[in-house]
């Protein structure tokens, strides 16, 4: 009887200390097969430099690009004076600059989660807890209140990766929407859907069918929980950094759709976390920082292509033994048609901020990273597909 | 058979144990390949350490200064800190050069991180006779932790 009770203690005692090992094995998702364009791909890269003075604020949730009138603009808050700016990107030239004076966004209010530019009388600034519309001479054309508190979830842009969006025909603003009350260590914030509209006219909130892929359920995966959100002339296009896959509604029909959207170097599963490990930022980084990721997917109106990067998984250690880090992640460009077919995969040769990329008429902009050359570097990637 | 049981348990408690101090062996060896590959000097054998992180929030930067200047001002071990990046620093340094037994290096390439010590928040590490004895985020919750390890 002893013997009994003390072997199941010592099974509950190896269990335990086990328990970190167990839950880092790599559970395999559920992956759509990728379907393979037979287009041939052929590009060419032009740097690009920012000549304005500005020092903008490089963070993605106050930053938008926009095609207007057949220029592309890039809109932007200056870094320490609060002012909105506004730039042609083929010209240089500032378009606008509306003085902080005029923009007043109290911090009780929230910060500034997100700025879309559906066009210069239509400029829209989301916070926490309000959404503004302005035009470009900063002139506010409406104010009104979001996320109160009565619901359990709350509109907004958690990441950056997930902008509003407005589209006109259904007259409603698109946000990503997450589970405010559920900790992100539990499958409860994974089961709630995570994109709304809001109905400009009714202010009626409409939860759209999309939600967190199953193996968010099953896993942990720390801060790799972002929302990817990408928006097209019909379409809302979702993906999320662990899963190769491609999720797509139609704000028409509401329709929705999955697509395989792995890359050829993707060779392993990603890590997962322990949930024990929900507070170990360290553990939480680490596995950002290495773990297989892939990036939103853009949409080139110019062209009809989607273009999406991956980084394929980084070893804890280099050929030197010193630990990686994320600046050591390589990147691929990876090419879709608008069926959602690879078309091709680009390895990038030098290191890029992937996070700011946008497409004008010229081609794809990629921000590039080169200390010598200083900042506000990029490069164009024109890319020709037969 | 009672000893076997107890045989058992102890194996188990010494796997336990090693593990735990063989994580601070591995990061104790990182930690003097770190001064002496980026500083050319030796890791000192009594000291705490404090890896800063000046691009955390301004808010969290000076909570944390001040604790560190209650706690720390006039303690008899030295202490290191080396502030982890090259911008928004004045203000770590200016407050850090007060304390009156401290030296502070500044790792303008980030280096501590490729030797280990990537991490989000303000740590602080504690070096006893060569080796980390102790490491611990600098934060609201480990403040109580800390002021007990450490208060005089």
């Amino acid at each position: 009887m002893f013997i009994k009770e003390i072997v199941l203690f010592t099974t509950v005692l190896f269990l335990q200390s086990c328990s970190l090992i167990m839950d880092n094995s790599q559970v395999s998702d559920k992956e759509i097969e990728t379907l393979k364009s037979e287009k041939k791909l052929t590009y060419k890269k032009v740097f690009y430099k920012k000549g304005w003075k500005d020092s903008i604020q490089y963070t993605t949730k106050e930053y938008d690009v926009t095609y207007q009138n057949g220029n592309s603009y890039l809109i932007a808050k200056n870094k320490g004076e609060d002012r909105l700016i506004g730039y042609e990107l083929s010209t240089q030239e500032k378009i606008f600059d509306i003085p902080s004076s005029k923009l007043s966004f109290p911090i009780e209010l929230g910060e500034v989660a997100s700025v879309y530019v559906h066009n210069f009388d239509s400029i829209f600034i989301a916070q926490t807890r309000r959404v503004t519309l302005l035009d470009s001479l900063g002139n506010i054309k409406s104010q009104f209140g979001i996320n109160d508190g009565r619901s359990k979830y709350a509109l907004g842009n958690l990441h950056g990766e997930m902008p509003i969006f407005y589209d006109a025909k259904t007259e409603s603003l698109y946000f990503q929407t997450y589970c405010w009350k559920c900790p992100q260590h539990k499958t409860s914030y994974y089961t709630s859907h995570v994109s709304s509209s809001l109905n400009l006219k009714t202010k009626e909130v409409q939860a759209l069918p999309v939600s967190y892929p199953i193996s968010y359920q099953k896993n942990y995966y720390g801060y790799a929980n972002h929302v990817y959100g990408t928006y097209t002339d019909s379409l809302n296009i979702y993906t999320f950094p662990m899963t190769p896959n491609i999720y797509v509604y139609n704000r028409y029909t509401e329709n929705y759709q999955e697509f395989g959207g792995k890359s050829q170097h993707q060779k392993q599963s990603p890590y997962t976390l322990s949930r024990q490990q929900k507070d170990d930022d360290k553990a939480k980084i680490e596995h950002f920082n290495r773990a297989t990721l892939y990036y939103k997917v853009h949409y080139d109106p110019f062209r009809n292509y989607y273009y999406r990067f991956f980084s394929p998984a980084l070893p804890e250690k280099n050929e030197k033994g010193l630990f990686t880090k994320y600046s050591d992640r390589e990147h691929i460009l990876m090419i879709f048609d608008k069926q959602f077919k690879l078309i091709d995969e680009i390895k990038l040769e030098e290191k890029y901020q992937v996070f700011f990329t946008f497409c004008t008429p010229e081609g794809l902009y990629v921000s590039r990273i080169n200390e010598k050359e200083g900042k506000g570097l990029y490069t164009i990637f024109k890319i020709n597909i037969q | 058979m009672k000893i076997f049981a107890l045989y058992i348990i102890l194996s188990v408690s010494v796997i336990t144990c090693n593990n735990k101090r063989n994580n601070y062996q591995e990061q104790t060896t990182y930690l003097n390949k770190y001064f002496q590959k980026i500083h050319n000097t030796k890791k000192p054998d009594n000291e705490l350490i404090f890896v800063m992180q000046p691009n955390s929030c301004g808010a969290c930067s000076k909570k944390n200064v001040a604790f560190i200047q209650e706690i720390f001002h006039g303690y008899k071990t030295p202490q290191t800190f080396i502030i982890n990046g090259d911008k928004k620093i004045d203000f770590l340094k200016t407050q850090l050069q007060q304390l009156p037994n401290s030296t502070i290096i500044i790792d303008s390439t980030r280096q501590i991180d490729r030797y280990g010590f990537l991490h989000v928040d303000d740590v602080i590490i504690e070096v006893e006779s060569g080796e980390i004895i102790l490491i611990e985020s600098i934060t609201d919750e480990t403040f109580p932790k800390l002021k007990r390890r450490y208060k005089r």
